[in-house]
């Protein structure tokens, strides 16, 4: 895919990475993304979230809280199984009005272009670099991908 | 080139039985399918509440998520006239996490977390995994226009599928959502939801494809808007449910909304704040009043796939003018500009429809359905 500006930044304990938390890393590298694009299209410019392992990370990690005799379940984590929240905070923050896609699948290279190359947008691509970490260690790169292709307009 | 992009077929299993007919039936009958657990009464957590669990469904030693989504999926494509899939379709497969293929170390309880899996991809289909919580399915036909619109495959298949599980019971039960009695969306008495289960898949296409079949192809999705966002991980934003209907419908260039299938589970919070989204689109519009309706108090709530019931609901309301009732819905809540059918009931003039679908983690979601 043809592609802009790269940002990278991990998270982790804070002898292992600057950002204390995924969400954290997710935000600083999404407000350097964003900033590369032309202004009037952030508010608007899709987020294309690359978090497969991730999410399955959250997942293995709520079933082990289910089984987890020595404390309650607690509706933080109901709410970590989401994958959104690795965005929402920014999203929020940031006055991000436009489509989020929080996707994982091996098709998405050859597709990827077709489907984020309509307009520019930014992609987010999440990697979990150790899940035994009490804060998990990932690295969280954001490319701005400029518009590619002159599409067909969809007819409303 | 100009690609009006249709619905061309839809798929369901839900506590009604197989399929979109007798769903659609008994939303209109107005009689909910939910009662106490059979399958799912040993579960550990549940205490008896209302669920909607699927009868009389043999899912051949399958995992039962995928043993569901497939069976929507096949009568997905049946509507559609599609024996197979024509090459370079894309499968969007919502839920909670992607399946490892082949299942890894999942066991029989985590397969009805993850999933469905990626084995469900059919010959020469692309599959991507998408996950928005209870808005998936509405995220996902959102993505779906995108592609279809971008040329990056000629047809897409939305498939999901939510089974009874002890992973998501505790996720609903925990946040306190879940109601002792049976969901009773938009009733000033309602506490909270009624979870079920089923599967769901819609088909997506341009209309010149879906004629090609002898389709109709009157069903255009002619707006769609998604947004992560929300200053609570557990409650819907008004704000934010307000700008995806306005934008929903800006996109579609509708300048009317004749009907909304809600999301509605039958939760003080999420209710209020739809009805007032609803208010204050209907005000915009110069609406004197919109039918809106949701089935969650008839099937219960199918999390991840829950916007396939309320498309498939939505799109039999534009084809017959008839909007059903909200099944558990006693006494509403007062909204202005906000009617609820109390039965079926007959809108002569329904043309422009609009599904709301949200979910936890700020995750929410417009499709708005055009009868042409």
């Amino acid at each position: 895919m043809t592609s802009g500006p790269r940002f990278s930044a991990r998270s982790g304990p804070p002898e292992h990475a600057p950002h204390p938390s995924p969400a954290a890393a997710v935000g600083a590298v999404l407000t350097a993304a964003f900033a590369e694009l032309p202004e009037q299209a952030r508010e608007r410019a899709p987020l294309y979230v690359l978090c497969g392992e991730y999410t399955a990370f959250a997942a293995r990690r709520y079933v082990g809280r289910c089984h987890d005799d020595t404390r309650r379940l607690r509706p933080s984590d109901s709410t970590a199984l989401e994958p959104a929240e690795l965005v929402r905070a920014w999203t929020t923050a940031a006055g991000h009005h436009g489509p989020c896609f929080l996707l994982d699948g091996p098709d998405w290279p050859a597709l990827g272009p077709w489907i984020a190359g309509r307009e520019d947008a930014v992609q987010l691509d999440i990697t979990l670099l150790d899940d035994r970490l009490p804060v998990p260690g990932c690295l969280a790169t954001a490319t701005v991908l400029p518009a590619l292709l002159a599409c067909p307009e969809v007819a409303g | 080139m100009n690609r009006r992009i249709v619905l061309s077929g839809t798929g369901l299993v839900s506590a009604y039985g197989s399929g979109v007919a007798p769903y659609w039936d008994g939303l209109c009958s107005g009689r909910g399918a939910l009662g106490p657990a059979r399958r799912f009464a040993d579960a550990p957590g549940y205490r008896g509440e209302p669920v909607g669990e699927v009868p009389e469904f043999d899912p051949r030693g399958e995992p039962r998520k995928s043993a569901y989504a497939r069976a929507a999926l096949a009568e997905a494509q049946r509507s559609a006239r599609l024996p197979v899939l024509p090459p370079g379709a894309l499968v969007i497969l919502v839920g909670q996490a992607p399946a490892p293929e082949g299942g890894g170390q999942l066991d029989g309880e985590e397969w009805e977390l993850f999933g469905p899996s990626a084995e469900l991809r059919p010959d020469g289909a692309a599959v991507l995994h998408l996950s928005h919580a209870c808005a998936s399915a509405a995220f996902a036909v959102a993505l779906a226009r995108t592609a279809l619109a971008a040329g990056a495959a000629p047809l897409v298949a939305v498939v999901g599928a939510s089974v009874l599980n002890r992973y998501e019971y505790a996720s609903m039960d925990v946040v306190r959502a879940v109601a002792r009695t049976a969901a009773r969306p938009f009733d000033v008495d309602r506490d909270g939801i009624s979870l079920g289960e089923g599967g769901g898949a819609v088909i997506l296409e341009t209309a010149d494809r879906a004629r090609e079949r002898g389709l109709r192809a009157d069903l255009t999705v002619a707006g769609a808007a998604c947004r992560v966002g929300g200053k609570l991980p557990a409650a819907s934003d008004p704000g934010a449910v307000t700008d995806c209907l306005r934008t929903a419908l800006a996109e579609a260039g509708a300048d009317r909304l004749d009907h909304v299938h809600a999301h509605a589970t039958g939760t003080a919070q999420g209710d209020t704040a739809e009805l007032a989204a609803v208010t204050a689109i209907a005000a915009e519009l110069d609406t004197p009043e919109v039918p809106v309706t949701s089935h969650k108090g008839a099937i219960g709530h199918l999390l991840h796939i829950s916007a396939v019931p309320a498309l498939a609901a939505a799109a039999l309301s534009l084809r017959t003018r008839i909007v059903p009732p909200t099944p558990g819905l006693t006494t509403p809540e007062p909204a202005d500009r906000v009617h609820h059918p109390r039965a079926e009931t007959p809108y002569p003039g329904l043309r422009v429809a609009a599904v709301n679908s949200f979910g936890f983690g700020g995750n929410n979601a417009t499709v708005v359905l055009r009868r042409d």
